[in-house]
């Protein structure tokens, strides 16, 4: 075994955690190792708030009646319980806090490839965690994690924007962890590591950012469109209006259940790792477990509408969601038999992390089981929205991605902190957790079968005994979670040091010491052995390193996926506008007659100018022609505020005509349409909703291009791009041309419907 | 510095093959094509998108793998999306309130 173990830990050693002290030196830090420990803290904070709403359901639920809290509260409770599980708790946990310690210390990396970017994110959760604890505190939220409309758009009296404002803003700080980690995987591995050399949980990671990066943006839209017609009474989704709320369904169900494999592949990474460690044995294989990962992250996407069988979808396609769904089982099994056959004949040893990777796999099987019950069409109609549904997601998100999580950092925690876990009380602590969630969980199967719907505050008094079992697990869950947090803390004072690689477990980050400095390696690593594997020793390729142009690369291949995620983003506006113009072809003519299809043209034009003179500014930065560069930039920031000019008076005429949505719109169909065909002007407001949606965003974002070329011109003009370093102005120039096709798609598709004469 | 240096020349030609494929679309949209009005359209709104992909967000250009696989995948996503919701929309009755 290749294993650096020279290196003892000496209490004065300098690493990341005693580099620098005070408030400042950790609000400001661009270490990932303690941006995760951020991370650590703030998802701690949320789970801890997510479980207090979680154990007075539970405690609503102990008796049939609804004593404790009355329905309006309850809404509120397993609502905020959900959102802030999900989105401030699950979603971050393992990626936010292990993965950003795990990344670059597995890849023999000195820090992920954008340090700055990453501790942008932490900012961005923590305004989304306070914007939540508003919403939470002046009043709460009853809308279901789900948000579904019409309810949220048009009943709720909650604080339904504020709340979708924060998810808004949580879902950028994944993107840009995810886009931060695809990056620092594709660009910063040391020399040797290649792909096939990379520990599995690097790939889960890969997987669940790629998940990040397409799904994320399409929630975010899907929000924006609900805060839209909250706020503004755009009418996407609101049938009084002839729009669809399904629609609202399809586009939330396509980030949330892909949301679903963020949670569990990462769980499913650290039990990769653990199992082979704590079995002494290289992963049963390898490339099988890893392209799994990349499977389940495809295929994630491909099943979202099993979610809305009994909604009133088609049956149709109600028939291949289901059968689509059946497929995500095949990667996850596959997963299951490699964990279980590397076990096989292995020299196992019963430690802490074990234990939970264990629970995972137990848990983890029976939440999927359970999951193809409800994939199946028939079956799915009898036990949708009751507790059967609950205790599957729960078997999956709890027995699976917070025992995974748990596991994690238990199997880590020497690595993060210099410091030993009490062993038997952390062996006590798994049991006391598996026990408990058992005991929570598995009388939800039973009372879901029974018949016992979800979310509802009171019972038939059949139910009780049920109930009573539930209740009084999840008080021992409840300890178990505990427990880890106290003696956690009290290792951190009293613990003993540990070792660099104290499970003489394989990968680069046991090589460095515990905690390890601040910079990870002492030196870079050279990897010449596979992950899991110790025998074969091979020369690593000599890889030209060379600093400026690394950077380069790795900052273009984080606007292109920046870029990916703004398509998603667009791609949600655009699914909605497809299916609304299919259904509503005449109303959507008659209402693109009313757009002044010259002010079009020439605004393509004119954004077609800018593209040109943002091309040739990246040529003139090239060359470094200074005065040129300039020059350039400055024109383009006037064709866009032309662009802007020429929108503003577009929609100011909109205004004039009534054509805004909301309830002064009023619209005389005779006048712009064929006489003889027969329109709703209720359902042209949904043309004018997407109208005011896709080019208010469009807009949006060229008002950030102004602002970015604004302060390049300034930096131009100072002189810092030259010949040799023009990264920025190659970015921006990249985004620039990208708002520019939005456009050039956005011209056909909403001014010329219908023209012909 | 390993960035492609395009020519003046080129970014002139697609600059003005952009703003004659605009001033088309916008043409041809007052000739009565029947269907292929909309097809039409958006097959120029498509190769416009392209020219700018490829000649000024130098795709055409890039020794980089990865770009490409970028704009593949965020394409075959957006088609995932488009694709499956269609299922729904075009196997149910029309604008059923």
């Amino acid at each position: 075994m290749k294993m650096a173990t020279a290196v003892h830990p000496v209490p004065e050693r300098e690493n990341y955690l005693n580099q620098e002290y005070g408030v400042r030196s950790w609000l400001l830090t661009t270490d990932h190792k303690r941006i995760a420990l951020l991370y650590l803290a703030s998802i701690t904070f949320f789970f801890f708030v997510g479980g207090f709403f979680a154990l007075l359901i539970r405690l609503e639920l102990l008796t049939p009646v609804g004593d404790l809290v009355q329905a309006d509260t309850y809404n509120k409770l397993f609502s905020m319980h959900g959102q802030i599980m999900v989105f401030f708790f699950l979603v971050p946990s393992i990626p936010a806090v292990l993965g950003n310690f795990l990344v670059p210390l597995m890849i023999g990396a000195r820090d992920l490839a954008f340090p700055r970017i990453n501790l942008l994110s932490w900012y961005l959760f923590i305004i989304a965690g306070i914007l939540m604890m508003h919403a939470v505190l002046t009043g709460g939220v009853d809308t279901g994690w789900t948000f579904y409309t019409p309810f949220s758009t048009a009943f709720s009296n909650t604080k339904v924007i504020e709340a979708g404002l924060a998810i808004f803003v949580a879902g950028f700080s994944s993107i840009l962890t995810g886009l931060n980690f695809v990056v620092t995987i594709h660009r910063m591995r040391a020399p040797g590591m290649t792909w096939w050399r990379l520990p599995l949980f690097i790939w889960s990671m890969y997987a669940t950012s790629i998940i990040f990066l397409l799904g994320t943006p399409v929630l975010a839209i899907t929000l924006t469109l609900v805060i839209f017609e909250r706020a503004f009474h755009l009418g996407i989704f609101d049938p009084t209006r002839g729009g669809d709320p399904l629609l609202f369904q399809h586009l939330f169900w396509f980030y949330s259940h892909p949301a679903v494999y963020i949670m569990i592949l990462p769980s499913m990474g650290i039990v990769s790792e653990i199992v082979p460690c704590f079995s002494r044995k290289r992963i049963f294989g390898y490339s099988f477990v890893a392209m799994a990962s990349i499977g389940i992250a495809v295929f994630g996407f491909l099943v979202w509408a099993h979610h809305m069988f009994v909604a009133g979808m088609s049956i149709y396609a109600a028939l291949i969601f289901s059968f689509l769904s059946y497929l995500v089982a095949v990667p996850s099994a596959i997963k299951v038999f490699n964990w279980t056959a590397t076990l096989y004949k292995g020299s196992i040893t019963f430690s802490t992390p074990l234990l939970y990777a264990f629970g995972f796999i137990g848990l983890f099987t029976m939440g999927g089981l359970t999951g193809l019950f409800l994939a199946a069409l028939g079956v799915d109609v009898h036990v949708t929205d009751t507790y059967f549904v609950v205790a599957h997601f729960h078997y999956i998100m709890v027995g699976g991605a917070v025992m995974g999580y748990l596991g994690g950092m238990h199997f880590w925690w020497p690595k993060i902190s210099g410091r030993m876990y009490p062993e038997s009380l952390g062996r006590l602590a798994a049991l006391i957790v598996f026990i408990g969630f058992n005991l929570t969980f598995f009388p939800q199967f039973i009372l879901g079968y029974l018949g016992m719907p979800r979310r509802y505050w009171q019972y038939p008094p059949e139910f009780q005994v049920l109930n009573v079992l539930s209740t009084a697990g999840s008080t021992i869950l409840a300890v178990g979670y505990v427990l880890p947090m106290i003696y956690f803390l009290w290792s951190m004072r009293y613990g003993k040091h540990a070792e660099p690689n104290p499970w003489g477990a394989a990968g680069l980050e046991w090589m460095t010491p515990s905690p390890p400095p601040t910079f990870n390696f002492e030196e870079t690593p050279q990897v010449t052995w596979e992950a899991y594997d110790y025998g074969n020793i091979d020369l690593p390729k000599e890889v030209p390193v060379d600093d400026m142009e690394q950077q380069r690369q790795a900052a273009s291949l984080g606007m292109w996926l920046f870029l990916a995620t703004e398509v998603l983003f667009f791609g949600g506006m655009f699914c909605a506008y497809l299916i609304y113009r299919y259904w509503y072809y005449p109303e959507f003519a008659a209402g693109s007659k009313t757009l002044d299809i010259w002010l079009g043209a020439i605004n393509t034009g004119v954004l077609i100018c800018s593209s040109l003179t943002v091309a040739l500014s990246v040529r003139a930065a090239q060359f470094g022609k200074r005065k040129l560069l300039v020059t350039l930039l400055v024109a383009t920031i006037l064709l866009g505020l032309v662009f802007l000019g020429i929108k503003g008076v577009e929609w100011a005429s909109k205004f004039e005509e009534h054509h805004v949505p909301g309830p002064s719109f009023h619209f005389e169909p005779t006048a712009h349409s064929h006489p003889n065909t027969k329109i709703d002007p209720q359902r042209i407001q949904i043309f004018f909703s997407l109208y005011f949606a896709m080019t208010g965003i469009h807009a949006l974002h060229m008002v950030i291009g102004v602002g970015l070329f604004a302060v390049l011109t300034f930096y131009a003009w100072k002189g810092r791009y030259n010949s040799a370093y023009y990264t920025p102005i190659e970015n921006a120039g990249l985004y620039w041309h990208f708002v520019d096709i939005i456009w050039i798609c956005l011209f056909p598709l909403l001014y010329l419907i219908d023209r012909k004469k | 510095m390993s960035e492609h240096v395009v020519s003046t020349k080129l970014y002139y030609a697609i600059w003005i093959a952009l703003l004659v494929l605009t001033g088309v679309t916008a043409g041809v949209a007052f000739i009565d094509l029947g269907p292929f009005n909309t097809i039409v359209a958006l097959t120029i709104a498509t190769l416009k998108a392209v020219l700018v992909l490829l000649f000024f967000m130098h795709l055409k250009y890039t020794s980089e793998k990865m770009t490409s696989v970028v704009v593949i995948s965020a394409l075959f996503w957006l088609l995932i999306l488009l694709a499956l919701s269609l299922a729904d929309y075009t196997t149910r009755p029309l604008g059923v309130n």
